[in-house]
């Protein structure tokens, strides 16, 4: 019986070492400032406040893939929003996933209603940017 | 049978119960609410099992087996209840299959079924520990922790890993996976997927403008009214002619209104005399 309880407890131990879940990661405040974030947006979807503090929040836990939903979302209401390009270029970026960052960033440098305090940043991330991935260009 | 013997067996079976407890929770879920409409444009329409076709708004709870369909100007984000994300682009028809999650491990199933479209799932916590299933006519896919962007023709499916673990395709017995963000597979329909492709930057960034918002409605919008308060500085304007002036700017056949009222006219006066018109930005 010694051998089952050490068995179930190994196993609760390695199961919870499995997930690479950034927000299981996170501290226990952080993870409950999180699910507060994200409970808040599921009870107001519509709320551009709420559903931007939620992508705050995921970026500042790690979870760049809740937070690239959450802006992604806001960009359906309005695809012309410099700002939340920049976002997203920066969290695909960080997510190494260059060709996509690169997408995002040249789309907020086209925007008509570019802001200088978005067009730096953009622009230095655009330099500092690895020549990826064998991307094909069109 | 010893005393630390029948605790372990009482302690396993509070734990089989509250397993069954917590299986009885997952399905009670999967039958209400297993996500919400987060954004949309125009009228993407959601028929959930054994109901009625219904627009969906913003705040519009998605139901599983809900199947959901857009027009040509449609689109429809859907956030679910581990935080997986789904666009769904112009066009497009899909069902979701399964849906199961329990936030308490954190772990569940997730399952479409796409039959045209662009499509882009957004992994939440269920694709940290399980595959996401996605089936078209052309191909079953699985997509492990990440980011992916379909599209569904009736000849082929394409897919793209974004960013993630892997992407999986499979078709009459053959796989192939893709564990690179930014390389695609293209499945023809009745055929066997190809082997993985560097995705053409500009296809992308093509199927990503196509899940975005249109921002050329608001655009004619915008240069509609200016033109009309350009060529009517001082002068009033009905609201007909405003309404008129924006409907033929975003209708390919434009239509003719009925409203009339001359008592709701709009009096165009410049902010500076001396302005004769131009942009208000």
């Amino acid at each position: 019986m010694k051998k089952l309880g050490t068995f179930l407890l190994l196993a609760t131990v390695l199961v919870g070492c499995q997930s690479p879940d950034p927000v299981q990661k996170a501290s226990p405040e952080l993870q409950r400032e999180y699910n507060a974030a994200f409970q808040k947006m599921l009870n107001d979807p519509g709320n551009l406040d709420v559903v931007m503090a939620y992508a705050q929040v995921a970026t500042k836990t790690g979870d760049y893939e809740g937070a690239v939903g959450a802006y992604e979302s806001v960009l359906l209401v309005d695809s012309n929003l410099p700002r939340v390009k920049l976002e997203l270029g920066i969290l695909y970026y960080r997510l190494k996933s260059y060709d996509t960052s690169r997408i995002y960033l040249e789309g907020a440098l086209a925007s008509p209603t570019l802001p200088a305090d978005v067009r730096k940043p953009a622009e230095l991330l655009l330099a500092k940017m690895p020549k990826q991935s064998k991307s094909k260009r069109t | 049978m010893s005393k630390s013997n029948v605790a372990v067996l009482l302690l396993l079976r509070a734990l089989l119960v509250g397993a069954a407890v917590l299986g009885l929770f997952s399905t009670a879920q999967a039958q209400g609410r297993i996500g919400v409409t987060q954004s949309i444009q125009n009228n993407p329409v959601g028929k959930p099992p054994g109901g009625l076709d219904r627009v969906l708004r913003v705040g519009t709870d998605v139901q599983a087996n809900e199947v959901i369909s857009t027009a040509a100007d449609d689109r429809a984000h859907l956030v679910f209840l581990d935080g997986t994300t789904l666009t769904i682009g112009p066009s497009s028809s899909m069902t979701i299959d399964k849906f199961v999650y329990d936030p308490t491990t954190q772990k569940g199933e997730l399952a479409v079924n796409a039959t045209k479209g662009v499509f882009r799932i957004i992994g939440g916590r269920i694709s940290k520990t399980s595959t996401i299933a996605v089936t078209t006519p052309a191909a079953t896919m699985g997509i492990r922790g990440g980011i992916a962007v379909i599209g569904v023709q009736a000849s082929a499916t394409t897919a793209v890993l974004v960013f993630g673990n892997s992407l999986i395709v499979t078709a009459n017995g053959v796989t192939q996976t893709i564990t690179v963000p930014g390389l695609s597979v293209s499945t023809p329909t009745g055929g066997t997927p190809g082997a993985p492709t560097i995705a053409v930057q500009g296809d992308l960034a093509a199927a990503l403008a196509t899940l975005a918002g249109n921002a050329t409605a608001a655009a004619a919008t915008v240069a509609a009214i200016q033109t009309l308060v350009a060529s009517n500085l001082g002068n009033a304007v009905t609201l007909q002619a405003l309404i008129q002036a924006i409907i033929v700017a975003n209708t390919a056949t434009p239509i003719t209104t009925t409203t009339t009222s001359t008592t709701l006219a709009v009096i165009v006066v410049p902010e500076n005399p001396n302005q004769t018109g131009g942009s208000p930005n």
